[in-house]
């Protein structure tokens, strides 16, 4: 980082001030001295803004974690985000969780790190390893495994945050050295064993999840991460350039966890997916397949774009080429990795490429937030970050050997755990095309309604329907009567919770299914139920299902006497302008309105109606 | 820039000073933040911007601004 921006950056007084000077700032270029500026800027901009933190993020450990959280905060400051950060003291990471009136409870953190060294907490399989029996060694294990996964209960009932329990690295040399995979139970094993098992144990745990510090450590390579004398000195055991890359992991949960999932990849052509341009070199002469280094290098990023397809990303084509030539190349180079079909969306024309990526988002119902265009072409790439700033694009470097890798490393993309759902986007999204094309045949909308076959299934929401239901919560935006944004904590809690009413909805017509794609909550308050929560995605607008589901609601609490009225809310947020008169529609009566554009409603049982669902068949949610 | 002037940039940033502020008489009793933790934070952040490594009697040997100074210079001359 040059003086001047480090000028900037420690005259830089509020939060806004501060995110323009990070605009030109390289995270990754970023050594120890610069990262302690940045932070002190954060901290200074974010106490005289009097922001309040966007994520709360405590750390439990039993050594030195500095300067791990530091280094969390600014790599989060770069992605908009304001972290606060606690430290428990080391080695207390039960205590903390015991102890009413702890640290940790006092801070109220959102997400939980536990990060424990083998070396403090079994220093006998650090440092005598071949003096132990094997059975000794095993025993060892379970042990640990068995402290970690009690640690995690008694976390789960004493607070409500998301809980990140980090694997344990391997020694950078073994104790037998080469004999030791030869040895009953050597270490390799023991460490592989170990981190398997607490994989197992965490991945059916809707809230709490394996964070794998040995693939963060991997990256910088073992002996790089680790300087010794910090550990002899200050009992500190990842040191600067570690300590980015565990940052960046975290930073994964993080975004993640505030719903900052980008949902379509926008790709450009030439340069972009094959090497060459297809109008000057021909279908046959670009580059893409085995044989040939560039080729190959190419082949290989269309294999990490088709794994992001794999895990519910939408892709899209944007180019500069004359269609039919274009689509050529789909057609006869068999090397191509992904087909013509992967993509839901294309504009492939003379267009301006801004204009074209802000029709995509409109044809897919997203927002331009949602969208991470890659192109090879600089002028590209700025014009669309002028115009749609909200779009965030990479721009590919020089050498396609780079691509695959820049591409996975991606925050964007990130999502806590794959449902069914995003498995099944893409699949989704093409069944929109042909739901669209059909819409665009039979002319008018009632008709179409009815051509598509809808049928809606409501249901009480279950522990399964967990992650689900907070990915809809965290990254539903148009179809949010008021875009609270629950924990997952917090959605346990509606479950179990006999005062709440948590339901699902799943959609199917004679396209396909596309899976749960709404929800409500209602709050039991005596004699009023208060609605929380009505969310669908976007997916799901548009052919009057919200009907069934706000029928539902007024069935579960009105015709069956549980209250004698409903209460509910609109909050307007940028986004959210298609259920702004929603409660209107469906026979609520306004009784408040807000200056900022909020309002309140109230149907009494009296005045509640089934209203009707023209072309849509509802029935109740069994065994989903 | 002059080996001198670049840790005395350093020794600023660290530890939330002014240049002009940082005199080789300056000590640690004479800093708030100047603890053990931040020292160290000093210490990562010379080793990277010179490109050198102490050693663990060096760090504790770090007794003043000039201290790190001589430290620094003997690194920089023998590598």
């Amino acid at each position: 980082m040059d003086s001047d921006l480090r000028q900037a950056l420690k005259s830089a007084g509020s939060w806004a001030d501060l995110q323009a000077v990070l605009h030109d700032v390289e995270r990754d270029a970023l050594g120890a001295r610069d990262v302690h500026v940045v932070h002190r800027a954060l901290s200074r901009s974010a106490k005289s803004d009097g922001l309040s933190a966007d994520l709360r993020v405590a750390y439990l450990s039993n050594h030195t974690v500095e300067p791990l959280p530091g280094y969390v905060e600014v790599a989060a400051a770069f992605e908009g985000l304001c972290l606060a950060s606690y430290v428990g003291p080391s080695g207390q990471h039960f205590q903390e969780v015991l102890t009413p009136g702890s640290g940790l409870e006092s801070f109220g953190p959102d997400v939980i790190l536990l990060e424990l060294s083998m070396r403090t907490l079994s220093p006998r399989i650090y440092g005598e390893f071949l003096s132990l029996s094997a059975e000794a060694r095993r025993k060892e294990r379970e042990e640990i495994v068995g402290g970690i996964l009690d640690w995690v209960m008694l976390a789960r009932q004493n607070t409500d945050a998301t809980l990140l329990i980090a694997n344990f690295p391997r020694p950078v040399y073994s104790q037998a050295g080469i004999a030791d995979t030869k040895t009953e139970y050597g270490e390799a094993e023991f460490y592989a064993e170990l981190n398997l098992e607490l994989l197992r144990g965490l991945r059916g745990d809707s809230r709490a999840f394996l964070f794998d510090l040995d693939a963060a450590i991997t990256r910088v390579g073992t002996l790089g991460s680790h300087d010794p004398k910090l550990y002899y000195v200050a009992k500190m055991q990842w040191d600067a350039v570690c300590a980015p890359q565990i940052a960046e992991e975290l930073l994964r949960y993080v975004k993640a966890l505030k719903g900052q999932t980008r949902k379509c990849l926008v790709l450009d052509l030439d340069n972009t997916l094959w090497g060459g341009v297809v109008g000057e070199d021909g279908p046959l002469g670009v580059k893409v397949g085995e044989g040939d280094p560039v080729a190959e290098a190419f082949q290989e990023f269309q294999r990490a774009i088709r794994a992001l397809k794999e895990k519910g990303t939408i892709l899209a084509l944007c180019s500069k080429n004359n269609p039919e030539d274009a689509l050529e190349v789909f057609e006869k180079r068999p090397e191509m990795v992904l087909a013509i079909e992967d993509f839901s969306a294309q504009r492939i024309n003379w267009e301006p490429k801004p204009a074209n990526i802000a029709s995509i988002a409109a044809e897919l119902n997203i927002g331009e937030d949602s969208v991470v265009f890659i192109d090879d072409n600089p002028a590209e790439c700025e014009l669309v970050r002028q115009v749609l700033p909200h779009v965030k694009v990479i721009h590919l470097p020089r050498d396609p050997s780079l691509y695959a890798g820049l591409l996975r490393k991606t925050l964007d993309f990130e999502k806590l755990t794959l449902t069914e759902e995003d498995r099944e986007k893409a699949e989704q999204y093409r069944e929109n095309a042909e739901r669209e094309s059909m819409r665009t045949q039979v002319g008018d909308l009632e008709s179409y309604i009815e051509k598509l076959g809808t049928v809606v299934s409501l249901g009480t929401a279950r522990d399964h329907h967990v992650p689900r239901v907070h990915q809809l919560f965290t990254k539903s935006n148009q179809f949010n009567v008021t875009t609270v944004r629950y924990s997952l904590a917090e959605v346990e809690g509606f479950v179990a919770d006999a005062r709440f009413n948590l339901g699902v909805m799943r959609v199917e017509d004679k396209f396909g299914d596309l899976g749960i794609v709404g929800l409500y909550l209602v709050e039991d308050t005596g004699d009023i139920a208060r609605i929380d929560s009505v969310i669908m995605s976007c997916r799901a607008m548009g052919r009057g299902i919200e009907t069934a589901l706000i029928n539902r609601i007024k069935a579960d609490h009105l015709a069956s006497g549980r209250a004698s009225a409903l209460e509910a809310e609109f909050r307007p947020t940028q986004k959210n302008k298609p259920v702004a008169t929603l409660f209107e529609q469906q026979g609520f009566a306004l009784i408040e309105a807000g200056d900022d554009g909020s309002r309140r409603y109230r149907l009494e049982a009296g005045a509640s109606e089934t209203l009707e669902c023209p072309g849509i068949a509802v029935q109740s949610m069994e065994n989903d | 820039m002059d080996l001198n002037e670049k840790v005395t940039e350093i020794v600023a940033d660290i530890f939330e000073l002014d240049e002009t502020e940082v005199a080789d008489e300056l000590t640690p009793d004479m800093v708030d933040i100047w603890d053990s933790l931040s020292q160290l934070r000093l210490v990562t952040a010379i080793e990277q911007d010179f490109d050198i490594k102490l050693s663990m009697d060096e760090i504790e040997s770090i007794d003043s601004v000039g201290r790190l100074k001589r430290l620094v210079a003997e690194h920089v001359k023998l590598s």
